[in-house]
């Protein structure tokens, strides 16, 4: 990576799903279908509702940040970036999730 | 058409041997077989079931017979096969007559992917279908058989066969297979219950089926609409105990519980979340089958 060109140099991840998702809300959890794997999941409302955000559009780690912030104002800063940062990891292992790197 | 019963034992006898068609809920069964164990299988336990037509169309040819001459003398055995194809090793020939139901599982298992199919008893009581899935030895067919012969009718004791088109589920009133000690409980509960004959030294024990009730088989033509979605567990001396369970979890394992879940990809999701949709879920506990038996008409005449 050349370091110079980073120098003032936000980077932010974009986050999006692989292929789309299906998913069904019942009562406060999400149930999802993954076409690659075809595996089923269980999700909290939490994840569910990230999810099925991402499942319209990419987004950045940062405007995930900050829909939580939104949506979860009872939970503290780090418990939300906690959230995001297992919540990411989650998904990229279970290859639902892409993340890729954008310079800003 | 007439049903089984109506044949006397010689000619069902000869018909086996020839070919037997009949209809078993949704589908139409051809089963050939030489072997007296299933021939008294099916006069025991298959009599109000209709005998088809010659130029009905047949979902499953199904045969049994008798291996090779020498496996007559020594340690006989019994093959099955499904359309002229053997999927299972042969089995002894003392378990004829449930290789027979085990086969017939195995084809409507694998074959019927216009259903969703659950592996579920499930039974009917004022139009309303309770779901019980359950892996061997969670007690759904004991408790399924203990509903049957309190008066619910059965659809299946094995197969929930949720439709893919409406959503309805389709009954496939066969004989309830009971293992090991549920054999006893289920024929002092009700000592009025018919049986076949008990096949001792299978992989799952000791086997015997219980015939289903008529009235079962005569309605198995008119499905029922999903109203419960209910995960069994018999644990001895337990207190009798129904937990709601989120319909999230329901849904999950229920998918686990489904022999072709995986085959239908996403349109067995749509329709399995359709049906946890419409149903209330619940665990439930139990080692009184007459508490559980009161429980679940009480529920299902709060509808």
């Amino acid at each position: 990576m050349d370091n110079e060109l980073l120098i003032g140099a936000k980077v932010d991840n974009i986050i999006g799903v692989k292929v789309k998702i299906n998913f069904i809300k019942l009562q406060d959890e999400y149930v999802i279908y993954d076409h690659l794997s075809g595996d089923t999941h269980l999700l909290d409302e939490i994840s569910g509702e990230l999810l099925c955000s991402l499942n319209t559009q990419e987004m950045s780690r940062d405007d995930l940040l900050k829909k939580l912030v939104k949506n979860f104002a009872e939970l503290t800063w780090l418990d939300i970036n906690n959230y995001l940062d297992v919540f990411i990891d989650r998904f990229v292992a279970l290859d639902l999730l892409n993340v890729t790197n954008q310079r800003a | 058409m007439n049903n089984i019963e109506s044949l006397p034992k010689h000619q069902l006898k000869h018909q086996i041997v020839n070919g037997l068609r009949f209809r078993l809920g949704c589908f139409n069964i051809c089963l050939t077989s030489s072997i007296a164990d299933v021939s008294d299988h099916i006069q025991r336990l298959y009599g109000p079931h209709q005998l088809i037509n010659e130029n009905d169309f047949i979902d499953f040819h199904v045969e049994l017979s008798s291996s090779s001459k020498l496996r007559r003398y020594i340690r006989p055995q019994v093959s099955f096969y499904f359309d002229g194809y053997m999927p299972f090793k042969p089995l002894p020939y003392a378990q004829a007559a449930a290789f027979f139901e085990w086969g017939l599982n195995w084809c409507i298992a694998n074959h019927s992917n216009h259903y969703l199919i659950i592996h579920a008893a499930v039974v009917e009581r004022n139009g309303l279908a309770f779901i019980f899935p359950g892996t061997p030895g969670s007690g759904k067919s004991t408790l399924c058989a203990a509903l049957v012969c309190s008066g619910w009718r059965l659809l299946s004791d094995e197969m929930t066969l949720l439709s893919m088109t409406d959503g309805k589920i389709y009954p496939v009133p066969r004989p309830v297979s009971l293992k090991n000690k549920s054999i006893d409980v289920i024929q002092q509960f009700s000592p009025a219950a018919e049986f076949g004959q008990v096949v001792t030294g299978t992989a799952k024990g000791s086997i015997s089926h219980m015939c289903a009730p008529e009235q079962s088989i005569r309605l198995s033509n008119q499905p029922a609409v999903p109203s419960k979605l209910i995960f069994p567990k018999y644990i001895a001396d337990s207190e009798t105990e129904l937990t709601p369970l989120s319909k999230g979890r329901a849904m999950l394992s229920a998918a686990e519980n489904a022999f072709n879940y995986s085959v239908l990809g996403v349109h067995g999701f749509e329709k399995l979340a359709e049906m946890v949709e419409q149903c209330d879920c619940f665990e439930f506990k139990y080692s009184k089958l007459e508490e559980a038996i009161a429980l679940f008409s009480a529920l299902s005449d709060e509808q």
